[in-house]
């Protein structure tokens, strides 16, 4: 059975991860607005993701705006997708495939 | 480092994984094009047809044309990505990244479906002594692109 990943098991980290999947990176900003956290909350989270090698940051300015973008490694897709996996199977343990001819 | 996560319920992983879909669906479901996005990525595309033509004609300056018409292709894609970035603060690639390797297929195909024929076309056109046309060809680069481009956003959302 697959193992959930502590550093991605928290709820708002395997959001922020979640969305992350779907996109080659996003704004801070949108980020926060998205899961509508404080931005401290969400600059706690990332950091401990990045520090795990699953995330990265990069500072950008765009129309005279400074911006921070966050993006998934190549780790973390993996990371990301292997925790889903878990949780899946860990659904799917409530739920076994009735045995065909089983009463 | 963080310790072990006490295994939590099915019912409790059902939960977890359903909002982190849900927040992803809203997420990606509020991406969209930019207002004129085509138009600069079909723009690129037109010009850089052309600019194939023209470096393959016998005109003098074919070569400096096929030189501008890139740098007017690579500097479309760059302001694309900059107002794709800007409306939706969040950047996808065919390439890479949610739409997988098959994405990057899709990618490469719409390319060779929507570029290639104007490029041959175009240039055909021009060694045959018919720069009108040529022109003419090029510029279909920018309709075919301003179609591939929907076609891929929706792919891309479908996906999610």
């Amino acid at each position: 059975m697959t193992e959930l990943n502590p550093i991605i098991h928290a709820p708002l980290r395997l959001r922020l991860c979640a969305i992350l999947s779907a996109v080659e990176a996003a704004e801070f900003h949108t980020l926060r607005d998205s899961l509508q956290v404080a931005d401290s909350v969400l600059s706690k989270h990332a950091s401990a993701l990045a520090e795990a090698g699953y995330l990265t940051t990069r500072k950008e300015t765009i129309d005279g705006r400074r911006t921070t973008w966050i993006g998934l490694t190549r780790a973390g897709r993996r990371a990301v997708q292997e925790h889903m996996r878990a949780l899946e199977e860990l659904i799917g343990t409530a739920a076994p495939p009735a045995r065909p001819g089983a009463r | 480092m963080e310790s072990a996560p006490s295994t939590p319920s099915p019912a409790d992983a059902a939960e977890d994984l359903a909002a982190a879909a849900a927040v992803r669906d809203a997420f990606v479901a509020r991406l969209a094009m930019p207002r004129g996005y085509s138009l600069v990525t079909g723009s690129g595309n037109a010009a850089l047809a052309y600019g194939i033509a023209l470096g393959n004609s016998t005109w003098r300056f074919g070569t400096v044309a096929f030189v501008l018409a890139l740098a007017v292709q690579v500097a479309a894609l760059a302001s694309a990505t900059r107002m794709f970035r800007a409306r939706n603060g969040a950047s996808v690639t065919g390439v890479s990244g949610f739409g997988g390797p098959r994405s990057t297929r899709v990618v490469v195909g719409l390319f060779i479906v929507v570029l290639v024929p104007c490029i041959v076309g175009a240039t055909w056109s021009m060694v045959a002594g018919f720069p009108v046309l040529s022109a003419l060809v090029a510029l279909c680069a920018l309709p075919a692109t301003a179609v591939a481009d929907r076609w891929w956003m929706a792919r891309y959302l479908d996906r999610r």
